[in-house]
């Protein structure tokens, strides 16, 4: 199959709460993008639960592919290739959209693509900016990860550095509870935030000095003891002291990196980069140390299906469709290999 | 008429395709739980092997459960994709009513003096899912519903059969599960049992997407699918939602 700028791809993203699906032309035309939040649905138990996720991917998937096709103005004969998220994710949702994916890709005889959901993060950046210059030094940070990852190419990269214990959004969440401010914890911790006085207590940064890795558990601790000492304390400031902790070691680290390959850019991906202080204080440090720093919209940093879509379009190209025997893979890490299938091999 | 069933709703992946005369094909892999790997692989040589594609499909039959949530979301989803692709009409059937229904193909025998057929599934938990079927003599086995699907501990069941008191056949994982505490119930035999028969051409405890194809096949010829609901039959809550109302 000839894969080029017209090459119409039909995206499918259902590995944690977002029901999405997207049409993405030539790898980074997005004719179409429809996200369906659950988070109204898992608001109430303070956190994704697996079941209730499973149960409403099944109710959104076919209103949502059927949206997003038509949103795109073209009949669903027009596309071309299918693809749909592997893993990392919820077993129990990633299944209903590899099955929708699957059913979707032989109902229409088309090639299907098994994506892997970070990896398609790291393409979120070039489906706004297709220009960007290489490398690139991706910081990836979610509800489920902190990654740092060198990126010399599309479909190219290594792993830089990651933490060693919770993501920086897990940290995000876990505060967010604990002060009772909200769900999901992001965008609590970061609207609290502007309310309060960052510089007010100063809370520890975990292994700024060694290497590239993180640790936010530690961080996590502390707030926790903190606000048991002192009661009285206002829970802006301490959202605002917090999140100042986090995103000065994730900048400070990204920093390092770039500067350690001889980035061109650096970029930012995932849901915590939709972080207004981790977005300002990366431009501004990244710019003064002399890179291009590009910061995708919100929309195309949390999770969405243009993403699946585009690194679907480069995996098809660059390595051929997946075989239809394909199964979810929660645990599938960035670097792992097995998003083929025994069919999809090729030479 | 050629109706495809698709059956994930247990530990197999079942298919087939038939009308209401007759199964013109039909496999089941015993599938470990691959439900996702095995079930469009399962489909396209079903379809190959019959020569046709799902665009000279009638309709589409699918298991709506209850049964194993994430087997049955598996083929529920590529179900009603397939069914939006090929602009198909979709027929739902319940795991039980498959199951007893499942009866006619492999002990018609076994039925002669028995009163109700209660298909049950192991729920997991020490609970069972189970409906009742009367059987209907007079027409050649024929089988009508008198209870619902329903979830409970095998206590119930075990209460709901002997207040019913009516000789019995029961069928399924969940009757196989627990036939020990089963078997004390007067009149009550499970499939299988008296003709000595063990070893049906198919395994006669789980549901089978070729018995679900002449269900719908059925109601096709009636004209009976406009409306179905097409929705997956839990029965159960999700754990959180339980813990959540009764916090
Ligand atoms: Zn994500």
């Amino acid at each position: 199959m000839h894969i080029d700028n017209s090459t119409v791809v039909l995206g499918i993203e259902s590995s944690c709460d977002e029901t999405a699906a997207a049409i993405v032309m030539g790898g980074n035309d997005v004719l179409s993008s429809v996200v369906s939040s659950q988070i109204d649905i898992h608001a109430k138990f303070g956190g994704v639960v697996p079941e209730v996720a499973s149960r409403a991917h099944l109710e959104l998937i076919q209103p949502v592919i059927n949206e997003a096709i038509q949103l795109a103005g073209i009949g669903a004969e027009r596309v071309n290739a299918v693809a749909t998220t592997i893993g990392p994710g919820l077993i129990g949702a990633l299944l209903v959209g590899v099955s929708a994916g699957k059913a979707m890709a032989y109902g229409l005889d088309v090639p299907f693509i098994g994506v892997n959901h970070l990896e398609a993060h790291l393409y979120a950046a070039l489906l706004e900016e297709p220009q960007l210059p290489f490398p690139a030094v991706v910081l990836l940070v979610s509800g489920g990860n902190t990654l740092l990852i060198h990126m010399t190419a599309p479909g190219e990269y290594s792993l830089l550095g990651a933490t060693i214990d919770d993501a920086a959004g897990e940290a995000f969440d876990k505060i967010a509870r604990f002060l009772d401010i909200g769900y999901p914890g992001g965008p609590a911790i970061d609207a609290a935030a502007q309310k309060g006085d960052p510089k007010s207590i100063e809370f520890p940064r975990a292994m700024l000095h060694d290497g590239l890795d993180f640790s936010f558990s530690g961080l996590k601790t502390s707030v926790i003891n903190y606000v048991r000492k002192n009661p009285g304390v206002s829970s802006n400031d301490v959202a605002a002291s917090f999140q100042y902790a986090v995103v000065d070691v994730l900048v400070a680290k990204t920093l390092k990196a770039a500067q350690q390959v001889d980035a061109k850019s650096i970029v930012l991906g995932g849901g915590v980069a939709a972080n207004s202080l981790l977005r300002s204080e990366m431009q501004r440090v990244g710019n003064g140390a002399g890179f291009h720093v590009a910061l995708p919209s919100k929309a195309m940093c949390t999770d969405n299906a243009a993403m699946i879509a585009s690194a679907g379009w480069y995996r098809l190209r660059d390595h051929g469709p997946s075989g239809l025997d394909i199964g979810a893979i929660p645990h599938l890490s960035l670097t792992g290999s097995t998003v083929r299938g025994n069919r999809g091999e090729r030479k | 008429m050629k109706i495809l069933g698709i059956d994930t709703s247990s530990e197999q992946v079942s298919v087939a395709v038939g009308d209401d005369e007759s199964i013109s094909a039909s496999f089941q892999l015993a599938s470990d739980r691959r439900h996702v790997e095995s079930l469009i692989p399962a489909i396209e040589l079903l379809l190959r092997n019959i020569g046709i594609s799902i665009h000279e499909l009638s309709a589409i039959a699918v298991d709506l459960g209850p049964g194993l949530f994430t087997g049955m979301r598996v083929g529920i989803t590529t179900a009603l994709t397939l069914a939006n692709i090929a602009e198909l009409p979709l027929i739902g059937s319940d795991s039980l009513q498959v199951l007893a229904h499942g009866v006619e193909r492999v002990a018609l025998q076994e039925l002669d003096d028995a009163e109700i057929v209660v298909p049950i599934l192991d729920a997991r938990r020490n609970q069972v899912y189970w409906s009742m079927h009367r059987i209907d003599h007079s027409s050649s086995g024929a089988l009508e519903e008198i209870r619902e699907p329903r979830v409970g501990d095998v206590e119930e069941l075990i209460e709901d059969l002997l207040d019913r008191s009516q000789r019995s056949v029961v069928l399924g994982t969940g009757a196989v599960k627990y036939i020990e505490s089963l078997i004390e119930i007067p009149d009550l035999a499970l499939i299988g049992e008296r003709s000595g028969v063990r070893n049906f051409a198919f395994n006669a405890h789980l549901p089978h997407a070729s018995t679900l194809v002449s269900l719908a096949a059925k109601k096709y010829a009636a004209g009976r699918i406009e409306g179905d609901p097409i929705a997956p039959i839990y029965l159960r809550a999700p754990d959180a939602e339980i813990q959540w109302l009764t916090r």
